[in-house]
């Protein structure tokens, strides 16, 4: 566009100026400054300005078409529509508005005629005041934020529970007993000739043993993700059981099962044995029945290497992480200085949350903890032994055969020399030695 | 009648008019004023009523059907992230290099879908929501399921648990999140197209009463002028029935061509995009279940409730409901798919029941060609080239619905100034016999 204003006889002047469309302000007020800028009436710092205003002019763009209407008007009119453009730049680079609102002001005051230029002249003034309102009121500007996070929500493992209410089963009065005795053996059939009539005569016949196990505590009973197999020391002595029937220590069905739904699965029925790090307590003989203890651990503490924590009495108030229907768990809460607990499904998703910054500490038996120790050189297990944890197979209430045979098959494993070789696979790093436990019957 | 009041005030124009309405050359040029304004009236509005049918069309193919895509892909390519990692999983020691690039194509496709989706959410704060679950999520999953990798390519059982996290995430937060967006853009296109076929009643009502309006001047003027026709309002009365006849036909052919891409294109697609959501989490459910190893009860049950939608003898079978719009030989192998695939989850059901779980998994997530791999790989297929046919068959009806609109701006724009001009000079012609 051309700063100076063309004669236009061809076009007829608008009939309505005050209408034309404001959005074309800033394409007309180019050439309104370049008027005043040829008058001399307007300083030449005060037109720089409104030519940066001129950028509008891409949003007038088709309004540039209304200015070729009357060059000789745009003179006039361009005044009354300026104070349009200025209002609407005023929001942005103020100052250039104010400027621009003072050229048109002046063009309008020397060109225009009669009462339409006073009033025009009105309108430009009550502009320069609402220009100067938002420029003055743009000195405190603040940049817009399109994008305002100030949180982010955590994964969680699937299930976890903060600060589960207790568990039903603990409110019944248990009878005092010594949960570390068994039912002494009664003598191991031939594998593959189970006698008539007896539990492992009904497994055989089914040609597999249902072991309900865990696929996520290294070292005891977890899916080798290289293999696929499950391993540990558990799965060890599953193996020994199955061999012991069978002739064959591969007709296993594992079922992987919970820690909260282990004396559950017993009392259905689903399986026919747990080795799952499952601890012998005299609320759990009540409903079901354990074999001879062949493992014993104790519930320490495992944190963060750089932690200052060192026991179990410094949990107070931190969040601590333990698996759902665990002893773990239990103990937790009945300790003196009681944590926030994060229940969860698995052992190793402890691990997770410790791993993510989502707890403070897991504690439950130190066979879990130095699987996890495995697995994270980050991470150290403090404090002593604060309980003891007498590891039983769990067999359904009703089968006594049952375990009276699998107790013959943990002494002859002990005997054979062959849970001294799972325990040197398995747990050699675990700093306990490899003394297997003392049987104890109560016949 | 009255005589001039003497020079005071000038009379409101008002009182003028009325006041000139009393004389024929003023009533003629009262019937030509309201004539000329009610056809310019007419020929704007009606104007801007084509141009926002022929905008609605374009708006459909250019927007809306993209962006359900764009939220379909998302949906779509996340739901088989989920049940590839799985998969891969099963497969122990280090994934298959198949899966894995699969998974990076989903990942990928996942995050360029949601930045597209996030172009154009218009003012809804609803689906800006959806769209910012799956921004800040996604690159947490992804995440854990490189944790989960890094972990299982050490043999630590901790991978599992990441990829239990991961999958759980993905289920419980961006699966739904990517479900309702899907939901929110299927909608606005239903809506869009309802709008294509809906009948401008604006301008309908003024052409009626435009027509009726000249109908009446030209009997008045037979009337008063003795004169049986006049041309200039003939002339006017034939160009709007004209427009009338050319914008009926084109929007009647729009409207018709618009119900077809609903039905046979974006309906369609719909119902196919949902059996194969379905069919991913089936897949994710069975691979899960053996991942679980029978500590995922509910895996297996949301798999009974979900394969009903794709082989159940019910109204909710989707592939059913998709052979009824339109049956084409895609939807027709993967009903036969669906049904082998069902035939080899009930053996890896079988087996895994019966203590085979390796040959479960075998099953699973081997090549035989009666694998649920496999026959899940074909369903897929079948589901992925219906969908693509679904969606050019709205591509084909929705062009031809604009097609048949072109130039029908320009036409009843041209046909008013034709009527604008015909009332003008057929008024003018009797105005002059009074002068």
């Amino acid at each position: 566009m051309t700063p100076t204003p063309r004669p236009g006889p061809a076009h007829p002047p608008p009939a309505d100026p005050p209408a034309s469309t404001p959005a074309g302000g800033g394409a007309r007020s180019a050439r309104v400054v370049g008027v005043n800028d040829a008058a001399g009436t307007g300083g030449a710092a005060e037109t720089g300005g409104p030519v940066r205003i001129g950028g509008e002019m891409e949003v007038g763009g088709t309004v540039g078409v209304g200015g070729v209407v009357g060059t000789d008007s745009a003179v006039v009119t361009g005044g009354a529509v300026r104070v349009g453009g200025a209002v609407e730049v005023g929001g942005a680079p103020g100052i250039g508005g104010v400027v621009g609102v003072r050229g048109s002001g002046g063009a309008v005051g020397v060109r225009a005629v009669g009462g339409s230029g006073a009033r025009m002249r009105r309108v430009a003034v009550l502009a320069v005041a609402v220009a100067l309102a938002v420029t003055a009121c743009g000195g405190g500007a603040v940049p817009v934020d399109r994008v305002d996070v100030r949180s982010v929500e955590r994964p969680q493992p699937v299930g976890v529970e903060v600060n589960p209410p207790t568990s039903t089963g603990a409110t019944a009065a248990v009878p005092p007993c010594d949960p570390t005795a068994s039912l002494r053996p009664a003598g191991k059939p031939t594998p593959g000739l189970m006698p008539a009539g007896t539990t492992m005569r009904a497994i055989q016949d089914r040609g597999r043993l249902i072991a309900g196990v865990d696929q996520n505590t290294f070292l005891f009973g977890f899916r080798d993700p290289t293999t696929n197999a499950l391993t540990g020391f558990d799965i060890d002595r599953v193996r020994e059981i199955a061999a012991a029937i069978f002739g064959d220590p591969d007709r296993v069905q594992f079922k992987v099962i919970t820690s909260a739904e282990r004396v559950d699965a017993l009392k259905r029925g689903d399986v026919d044995i747990v080795v799952r790090t499952m601890t012998a307590t005299c609320a759990r003989w009540a409903d079901i029945n354990f074999s001879a203890i062949y493992y014993t651990a104790g519930q320490r503490v495992l944190v963060e290497k750089s932690s200052p924590i060192t026991a179990v009495d410094q949990l107070g108030g931190k969040r601590v992480c333990a698996a759902k229907g665990s002893t773990s768990i239990t103990k937790l809460r009945d300790s003196p200085a009681p944590p926030d607990l994060l229940a969860v499904d698995n052992w190793s998703d402890c691990l997770v949350l410790l791993q993510q910054g989502q707890v403070t500490a897991i504690s439950t038996d130190d066979t879990i903890l130095v699987g996890m120790a495995a697995q994270d050189p980050n991470v150290k297990m403090v404090g002593p032994r604060f309980t003891e944890e007498p590891y039983g197979i769990g067999i359904p209430k009703q089968s006594e055969d049952m375990v009276r045979f699998v107790n013959a098959v943990l002494e002859d494993s002990i005997r054979t020399g062959s849970w001294t070789a799972s325990h040197n696979r398995w747990l050699d790093g675990s700093g306990q030695p490899a003394n297997p436990p003392v049987a104890r019957y109560r016949d | 009648m009255t005589t001039a009041p003497p020079e005071t005030t000038a009379p409101s124009p008002l009182r003028r008019v009325a006041r000139s309405a009393t004389t024929t050359p003023g009533r003629l040029s009262v019937i030509w004023a309201g004539l000329l304004l009610l056809t310019i009236a007419t020929g704007i509005v009606s104007a801007v009523a084509t141009q926002a049918k022929q905008d609605t069309l374009d708006e459909l193919l250019t927007q809306r059907e993209p962006l359900a895509a764009v939220a379909q892909q998302i949906f779509r390519s996340l739901s088989d992230a989920d049940a590839t990692a799985a998969s891969a999983f099963l497969s122990g020691g280090v994934e298959p290099p198949e899966l894995r690039a699969r998974y990076e194509l989903d990942i990928a496709t996942a995050g360029e879908a949601v930045g597209a989706a996030s172009s154009d959410l218009g003012d809804d704060p609803v689906a800006a929501g959806y769209v910012s679950t799956l921004s800040r999520q996604l690159p947490v999953y992804t995440g854990l399921v490189e944790t989960a990798r890094a972990n299982n390519r050490q043999g630590f059982p901790a991978g599992a648990a990441y990829l239990r996290e991961a999958s759980g995430l993905m289920r419980s937060k961006i699966l739904p999140a990517a479900e309702q967006l899907y939901g929110i853009d299927h909608q606005r296109l239903r809506a869009a197209q309802d709008e294509a076929r809906a009948l401008p009643w604006g301008p309908v009502a003024l052409t009626a009463a435009l027509l009726v309006a000249l109908l009446a001047a030209q009997v008045h003027l037979t009337r008063r002028t003795n004169r049986l026709l006049n041309v200039g309002l003939v002339v006017a009365t034939a160009a709007v029935v004209v427009a009338v006849a050319w914008a009926s036909v084109a929007l009647l052919l729009a409207a018709d061509r618009v119900d077809d891409a609903q039905r046979n294109g974006s309906a369609q697609a719909d119902v196919l995009v949902h059996a194969r959501i379905n069919a991913l989490k089936c897949r994710a459910d069975e691979t899960l279940t053996l991942v679980a190893r029978g500590d995922g009860p509910g895996y297996e049950a949301e798999w009974q409730q979900l394969a009903a939608t794709l082989t159940g003898d019910g109204r909710d079978n989707l592939l059913r409901q998709a052979q009824d719009l339109a049956p084409t030989d895609a939807v027709r192998q993967a009903v036969d798919n669906a049904s082998a695939w069902q035939g080899a989850h009930r053996r890896i059901r079988e087996l895994d029941g019966n203590g085979q779980y390796e040959e479960a998994v075998t099953v699973a997530v081997g090549q035989a060609p009666d694998s649920a791999a496999t026959t899940f790989a074909a369903l897929d297929d079948n589901l992925r080239t219906a969908i693509d046919a679904a969606r050019a068959e709205f591509a084909t009806q929705t062009t031809g619905a604009a097609q048949v609109t072109t130039g029908l701006t320009a036409g009843v724009a041209l046909l008013t100034t034709v009527a604008a001009a015909g009332i003008s000079a057929g008024i003018r012609e009797r105005l002059r016999e009074y002068r």
